[in-house]
C-alpha cells in the first residue's frame, strides 16, 4: 500500500458474525484486516445485539486501532436500520437499557429482539446515529422519517449510504445525497461490510441459504449477485465516493464523537454492606485472620501469616476485596444449609481463600502460586469457581437472585458454535446434499468437535475428495466452525453488578421463564471486568453427600474421633487400605480416576499418598499424554530412570513430579526463578502459551525466557528444551490448585467405596446421572465385591436406592478383589429404588410407599389403595416388582391386565386406608413360564440393568464354540498371544485429541479393555461407532496388571442377543400345557399373546446400552 | 472512451453500472475453473444509442487472463 495515499476514513457499517446466519467473519478477522488497510477507526455495528464488541475491542487493543463499539438496530415495525453509537458511559447505559426492553417484551420468545422506533425515541440520547434508508421505497416515507428523527436528535442524526454494484450506485448516492441535503442531515459514507474479504462470500451464500432453510441453489435472488461487501481499503471508498468527498470526511467527524470506551465499565462490583460495617478490604481482612486461626487451631504458622499479608496487599491494590466477599458470602450460605461445596480451579492457590473457607485445599498440601490466581499484569478479575451438589445447586442460585434481585443480577452467556458434526451437517443441508448423505457424515465424526474436517470424515460419508461440490461442502464447514449459531445460558455463572445490570450490558431471555441472561460471555466478561460467579454442579458432591448421610444413618460406629458424624473434612486421612484399592484400579464409580485411560495408568503409578492422586488427576490428561510428560514419569517412578536437575533451584520446583513438568504452576515457576520473569510476568506466559494459536505472542516470550536461563548459567540447550516443553503443554496444563482440589473428592470417594461399598453403590445411584458407568455397572461392581443388591420390590423399595440390614458374606467378595475381604466393613445389603424403572414419577411412588402400610397384598390391593394408575402399575410389573407377592413379571402383568380402569368410582374412599388389603379378584392361573433370557431382556428395558443373569452368559456356549476367551479367564493368557473376546460395549473413549481410543467389552463375568489403533479403527469404524455387542481379536498385551487387547479385527454381533427372546430347547412350560391352547386361551381375554411381550421390544438388541462416548 | 464492436468505433458518451454479478459459485463442474466475474455496463454512444456492455472478469484477479469485453445486447 502506497504511504502517500493514506485517505483517512472510519467504517462504522459493520457487522460481524454475531449478527447471526448474516455475517461471515469474525469480529477478530475485521479488526485485524482494518488495521491492515490503515483505517483510522472501525466501529461493529451487530444486528440488535452487542455480543460481539468485546472481542472486537481486544483485538483492536492488540492492532492498536481505534474501535468503537455500537449497534444496528433493525426494527420489527418497518423503520429502516440504523446505526447506533453510544457517545459516553451513560449513552452505552441508554443503548443497553433499550435493547433490553425489546427483548424482554412479554410476547418475545426467546431469541428475538423486537425494537421499535418507539424504543429509539425513548433511549436514543447520548448516541451518534447514522440512518440507512431503503433507497428504493417511498422517497416522502424516508423524508418524513428523517424528519422526525433530525426533530428529535439533531445533529447526532446521519444518512449513510452504501454503493451495492447493483448497476445504479451513481444514481443510489446522489439521491441519498439530495434526500440528506433537503433534509439538512449530513451524508455519511459507509460499505456496510458483511465480511473481512471477498472469499468469504461464498460462506455468506452458505449463511443466507441455513438461514433461509433453503439450498443455495434455490435460494435465488435472497443471495447477494456479488462479492462486494467486504471491508474496502479507503483509497476504494474514496473511489466509490469520488463525488462525494464529504460523506467520507462524516465518517470521521462521527467517530470523533464518540469518547466511549469498554473500560469505563469496569469494577462495577456488588458494594454490599458487610455484617461488621467495615468496608471491603477491612472486611477481608478480618475474615482472613479469623479464619486462619480456625484452619490452625494449634497456631497459624509464621509463612501462612506472610501470605496472607501479602494477599491482602495485592487485593487491595487491584481492589477486588468485594469479589471474595461476593463468593464467601454465597459459600457460607450454602454452607448454612448444609450443601456440601468446595472451590476448585486457580482459587486454591490462594491462601486467603482456603481461610475463608471457599476452598479446602491448603498451602501445606501444594505449593501454592498466588500469581496464578491474580496477578496485576494479567489485570482480570479472579475466576473463584465453586462446585456445589448437583441437586440442590439450585437452592443456591435462588439465594443469589434474592439478594441481589433480577435487577443486578443474572446468567453470563455461552456461544454456542458450529462445531463439527453440526458445522458439517448445516452446510451439507445448504449445499442440498441428500438427508441420508448428510447422516452418514455426521454419524462418522466423533464426539461433537472435530477440530477440523477432513478426507477422513469424507470419505467416510461417502463424499468425493475431488468432486468441487464436495470440496466446496469440506471448506465451507472448516469455515463455519467456531462460528457462533446463537447464544444460550451458561450454565452457572452468574454476572452480579453494582449498577443496574441493564444500563452495564443488553440482558436477554433464556428458555427459563424466571432467568435471563447477559450479551456476554466469561471470557468477555472477564475483559470488561465485571464480576462473574461460577456456581458448578458436581455430581460427585451429590454422591459425597448421600454417601455420609447414609453412613451417619446406618453404621452409628462409624463416627469421628469426637463421636460425631464424619464430614467431608473429618474423614480419616491418609489410609493405606484406600491406596491399596486404588492401586489394584479398582476405581469403578470413583471420582476422577475410574476412566479407561485412569486404570490403565493407575497400576503402573501405584499412588500411594495424597500428592500421588493430585499428579494422577493432572496426568492423564491430552496435554501431559502429547507432551510425552507420562512416560518419563513413569520410568523415574517406576526407578528405571533418575530425574537430572542443572540446578537445585530445578529440583525445588520439579521435585515432587519426578523432574517432569506437569502444571502449570510449575512452568510459571521456572519461568520465574530460572528465566528471571516477575511473577506477573510468569502469568503472562501461561497464558500466552493457552492462546497463543491466537494471538502468536509467544516469540518474544521464547527469546526472553533462554536469555533469562543462560544468564543463570543454564546451558542454551537445556533451555530451548525447557521452553519447548513448557510450550507443548501450555494449552492443556493443569493447574496444581485445581488438581488438588479433585484431589480430595478422589480420596473421600475411594474411602467410601474400600470400606463400605453398600452405601457407596446406593449413593451413586441415587445421584445419578452422573460419572462414568452406567447403573447397570455400578451394581455389578458392588455385587463383584459381595454386596448383595436386592430387586426392586413394590412392598419393600422407596424412591431411592436405601440399605437393609444383612450380613456380609466376605466368600462373596470375587478372587480379583481377594485383598477386600477383611476391609470392608458393610453389613446391609442395597435395596434397589424405584428411581431405577423407567417412566415413574417420585412425587407419586413417594405416596404410594406412604400408603403401603404394612404392605400391599395384591396387584389389585396396589391400584385401589395407592393412588397409581393403571400405566404406573403396569410399569413396575414389567419391572418385576412384585415379586414379594409371589408374582413374577408375567403373571404380574396378567392382574394388570384385569384392572378396570374405568370403574374409578371404586377406588376413591379405599385411599388411605393403609390397614385394608384387599385379594385378587381372578382365579389364580397357571401362566407359561417366562425363561429367563426374556426377563433379562425386559429387565434392561425397564431398569437398564439385570440382577438375575448377564445378557452375554446365555451366548457363553455359542462363544465358546467360536473360539472367544471370556474376560475373566484373560489375566491367564500369555502377554503377546492371539486372542478373541467379545461383550458388550459399555464406554467408548478417546482421550485427547489422540489416536488410540479405549474400548471397554462387559461379559458376564468381567471387562475386557480394548485398544483400537487408527488403522484398525478406519476399517471398523461403523461397528466400533455403532454395534452393541461386538467381538474383537487381536493381540493380548501386559504390562504391570493392565491387559489390554490390541485390536486387529473387529465384528458386530449385536445379532447374536436376539437369541435370548427365543426360548431354548430346555427351559419349557409346566408339563400338560401345550403352547397353542395358552396362546388361544390369553387371546380370547383380549390379552397379549405371549409373542406380543416379545414384541414390545422388537428386538432383544435394542434394549442393550448403546454404549457411551467419552474425550 | 471508446469501444470497438464489429469492427465499427463507437464512442461513449454516458454509462451507468456497474452491475457486478459474480460466479454462481455452488454450480461448479468437475474440471472447470470458477467463472469469471462480470460487471454490466449500460452505455449510450456518442449518438444516443444504447447498450448492454460486460466485462468479463475484473482487473485485479491474478489467477485469470486479462478481462473481455462483450456485447451483452442492444437497447431497443
Amino acid at each position: 500500500m502506497n504511504a502517500l495515499t493514506v485517505i483517512p476514513y472510519a467504517e462504522l457499517g459493520i457487522q460481524s458474525n454475531f449478527s447471526f446466519l448474516r455475517g461471515a467473519s469474525k469480529p477478530e478477522e475485521l479488526v485485524v484486516t482494518a488495521k491492515f488497510y490503515g483505517f483510522s477507526s472501525i466501529g461493529l455495528a451487530d444486528r440488535n445485539t452487542v455480543a460481539g464488541v468485546v472481542r472486537a475491542w481486544q483485538q483492536a487493543k492488540v492492532e492498536k486501532l481505534a474501535y468503537h463499539p455500537g449497534c444496528r438496530l433493525v426494527f420489527r415495525d418497518g423503520t429502516p436500520d440504523i446505526l447506533a453509537y453510544p457517545r459516553d458511559r451513560k449513552g452505552w447505559g441508554h443503548l443497553c437499557r433499550m435493547l433490553t426492553q425489546a427483548n424482554l417484551r412479554d410476547e418475545n420468545e426467546k431469541g428475538a429482539t423486537l425494537l421499535e422506533l418507539g424504543d429509539l425515541l425513548e433511549w436514543g440520547d447520548l448516541m451518534s446515529l447514522a440512518m440507512l434508508p431503503n433507497l428504493s421505497g417511498d422517497a416522502e416515507d424516508n423524508l418524513a422519517l428523517i424528519s422526525r428523527l433530525n426533530d428529535r436528535f439533531g445533529s447526532a442524526l446521519r444518512l449513510a449510504v452504501a454503493p451495492d454494484y447493483g448497476g445504479n450506485d451513481r444514481f443510489r448516492i446522489e439521491q441519498a445525497a439530495a434526500m440528506a441535503e433537503h433534509a439538512g442531515v449530513p451524508l455519511m459514507a459507509t460499505n456496510d461490510v458483511l465480511y473481512h474479504a471477498a472469499d468469504r462470500r461464498p460462506l455468506q451464500d452458505v449463511l443466507t441459504a441455513i438461514r433461509l432453510n433453503t439450498p443455495v441453489s434455490e435460494v435465488g435472488l435472497e443471495l447477494t449477485a456479488n462479492a462486494e461487501r467486504h471491508l474496502k481499503p479507503p483509497l476504494e471508498m474514496a473511489r466509490l465516493f469520488r463525488r462525494h468527498p464529504e460523506a467520507l470526511a462524516e465518517t470521521l467527524r462521527f467517530a470523533d464523537e464518540l469518547t466511549f470506551s469498554l473500560s469505563d465499565l469496569e469494577y462495577n462490583y456488588p458494594d454490599e454492606p458487610t455484617e461488621s460495617g467495615l468496608g471491603p478490604q477491612a472486611e477481608l481482612e478480618r475474615l482472613a485472620r479469623e479464619g486462619a486461626v480456625r484452619r490452625y487451631p494449634a497456631g497459624v504458622p509464621v509463612h501462612v501469616t506472610r501470605r496472607i499479608e501479602e494477599e491482602l496487599a495485592l487485593i487491595e491494590r487491584l481492589n477486588y476485596a468485594r469479589y471474595f466477599l461476593t463468593v464467601h458470602d454465597i459459600v457460607k450460605f450454602a454452607r448454612s444449609q448444609n450443601i456440601l461445596c468446595q472451590g476448585r480451579g486457580s482459587a486454591a492457590n490462594s491462601v486467603i481463600c482456603f481461610c475463608i473457607g471457599i476452598t479446602e485445599v491448603g498451602p501445606d498440601r501444594i505449593d501454592a502460586l498466588f500469581e496464578r490466581f491474580i496477578s496485576e499484569e494479567r489485570n482480570e478479575p479472579p475466576d473463584i469457581d465453586v462446585d456445589f451438589e448437583h441437586e440442590r445447586r439450585d437452592e443456591v442460585i435462588a439465594y443469589i437472585y434474592e439478594k441481589y434481585s433480577a435487577k443486578r443480577t443474572a446468567l453470563a452467556a455461552a456461544v454456542i458454535s458450529y462445531r463439527g458434526r453440526s458445522a458439517l451437517r448445516e452446510v451439507a443441508k445448504a449445499m442440498g446434499l441428500s438427508e441420508d448423505v448428510r447422516s452418514a457424515l455426521s454419524s462418522t465424526i466423533w464426539g461433537w468437535s472435530a477440530s477440523e474436517l477432513g478426507e477422513r470424515e469424507a470419505n467416510a460419508g461417502g463424499l468425493d475428495r475431488t468432486d468441487p461440490l464436495s470440496r466446496q461442502v469440506l471448506e465451507r464447514a472448516n469455515e463455519i466452525m467456531g462460528f457462533p449459531r446463537h447464544l444460550s445460558q451458561h450454565v452457572g455463572g452468574f454476572v452480579i453488578t453494582r449498577d443496574r445490570l441493564d444500563e452495564v450490558v443488553p440482558i436477554v431471555k433464556t428458555a427459563m421463564e424466571e432467568r435471563k441472561m447477559v450479551e456476554w460471555d466469561k471470557d468477555d466478561l472477564d475483559a470488561v471486568k465485571i464480576l462473574k460467579v461460577d456456581v458448578l454442579a458436581l455430581g460427585m458432591l451429590t454422591c459425597l453427600k448421600r454417601a455420609l448421610t447414609l453412613l451417619t444413618d446406618h453404621y452409628p460406629q462409624a463416627r469421628d474421633r469426637y463421636g460425631q458424624p464424619y464430614v467431608l473434612a473429618t474423614l480419616p486421612e491418609e489410609d493405606r487400605r484406600v491406596y491399596a484399592m486404588i492401586e489394584r484400579a479398582d476405581t469403578l464409580g470413583v471420582f476422577q480416576i475410574e476412566s479407561r485411560a485412569q486404570m490403565s495408568m493407575l497400576p503402573r503409578l501405584k499412588p500411594r499418598e495424597f500428592y500421588d492422586l493430585v499428579i494422577e488427576v493432572a496426568i492423564v490428561r491430552p496435554g501431559p499424554i502429547q507432551g510425552d510428560m507420562v512416560h518419563p514419569y513413569l520410568r523415574r517412578r517406576q526407578g528405571k530412570e533418575k530425574a537430572e536437575y542443572p540446578k537445585p533451584e530445578l529440583e525445588e520446583i520439579l521435585g515432587k513430579t519426578l523432574g517432569v513438568p506437569l502444571f502449570q504452576e510449575q512452568a510459571m515457576k521456572i519461568a520465574i526463578v530460572a528465566g528471571g520473569f516477575r511473577p506477573g510476568e510468569a502469568d503472562e506466559l501461561r497464558r500466552a502459551m493457552a492462546t497463543f494459536k491466537r494471538t502468536g505472542t509467544i516469540g518474544n516470550y521464547r527469546q526472553r525466557m533462554i536469555d533469562g536461563m543462560v544468564g543463570r548459567g543454564y546451558e542454551k540447550e537445556f533451555a530451548e528444551r525447557c521452553f519447548k516443553q513448557i510450550e507443548g503443554f501450555g494449552e492443556y496444563g493443569f493447574p496444581e490448585s485445581h488438581a488438588a482440589s479433585f484431589a480430595l473428592l478422589v480420596y473421600a470417594s475411594c474411602w467410601f467405596k474400600t470400606f463400605y461399598p453398600d452405601v457407596f453403590c446406593a449413593a451413586i445411584l441415587n445421584a445419578q446421572p452422573m460419572g462414568f458407568y452406567q447403573p447397570a455397572q455400578l451394581v455389578r461392581d458392588a455385587r463383584d465385591h459381595g454386596v448383595e443388591v436386592r430387586e426392586v420390590d413394590i412392598n419393600h423399595s422407596v424412591w431411592d436406592c436405601a440399605l437393609e440390614e444383612s450380613a456380609f458374606d466376605p466368600s462373596r467378595v470375587l478372587e480379583r478383589h481377594a485383598s477386600m475381604r477383611g476391609v470392608i466393613e458393610t453389613a446391609h445389603a442395597v435395596r434397589l429404588g424405584f428411581r431405577q424403572i423407567k417412566g415413574l414419577s417420585e412425587e407419586r411412588m413417594d405416596a404410594a410407599v406412604v400408603r403401603r402400610g404394612a404392605g400391599y397384598r395384591s396387584v389389585r390391593d396396589l391400584w385401589l389403595r395407592s393412588g397409581l394408575d393403571v400405566g404406573e402399575i403396569e410399569r413396575l410389573a414389567e419391572a418385576d416388582a412384585f415379586r414379594s407377592l409371589g408374582l413374577d413379571r408375567r403373571a404380574a402383568l396378567w392382574e394388570v391386565r384385569a384392572l378396570d380402569g374405568r370403574s374409578a368410582a371404586e377406588k376413591l374412599p379405599l385411599f388411605d386406608q393403609p390397614s385394608l388389603s384387599l385379594r385378587e379378584l381372578e382365579p389364580e392361573t397357571k401362566l407359561p413360564k417366562m425363561p429367563l433370557g426374556e426377563h433379562v431382556v425386559h429387565d434392561y428395558r425397564s431398569l437398564g440393568l439385570s440382577l438375575k443373569e448377564h445378557p452375554v452368559a446365555f451366548l457363553r456356549e455359542r462363544l465358546t464354540r467360536a473360539g472367544i476367551t471370556p474376560n475373566a479367564s484373560l489375566p491367564s493368557v500369555r502377554d503377546g498371544r492371539l486372542v478373541s473376546v467379545a461383550g458388550l460395549v459399555l464406554v467408548r473413549q478417546r482421550p485427547g485429541k489422540g489416536n488410540a481410543i479405549f474400548l471397554t467389552l462387559e461379559d458376564e463375568k468381567a471387562i475386557a479393555n480394548v485398544i483400537i489403533w487408527p488403522r484398525v479403527f478406519d476399517r471398523f469404524r461403523s461397528v466400533v461407532m455403532g454395534a452393541r455387542f461386538i467381538r474383537v481379536t487381536g493381540k493380548l498385551q501386559q504390562e504391570s496388571d493392565v491387559i489390554h487387547i490390541v485390536a486387529d479385527r473387529i465384528e458386530d454381533l449385536t445379532s447374536w442377543l436376539s437369541v435370548l427372546l427365543r426360548p431354548p430347547a430346555i427351559e419349557h412350560q409346566s408339563v400338560g400345557d401345550t403352547r397353542p391352547d395358552e396362546s388361544e386361551r390369553h387371546a380370547s381375554r383380549g390379552l397379549p399373546v405371549r409373542q406380543d411381550i416379545a414384541t414390545l421390544s422388537s428386538s432383544a438388541q435394542q434394549v442393550m446400552p448403546k454404549g457411551r462416548n467419552f474425550q | 472512451m471508446n469501444f470497438r464492436w464489429r469492427r465499427a468505433l463507437y464512442r461513449v458518451a454516458r454509462a451507468e453500472g456497474p452491475e457486478r454479478i459474480a460466479a454462481e459459485w455452488w454450480r461448479q463442474l468437475p474440471g472447470e475453473e470458477e467463472a469469471p466475474t462480470r460487471d454490466y455496463y449500460r452505455i449510450e454512444d456518442s449518438e444516443g444509442r444504447r447498450y448492454w456492455l460486460y466485462r468479463q472478469g475484473l482487473y485485479s484477479s491474478a489467477s485469470q487472463a486479462a478481462p473481455r469485453w462483450f456485447m451483452h445486447g442492444v437497447f431497443a
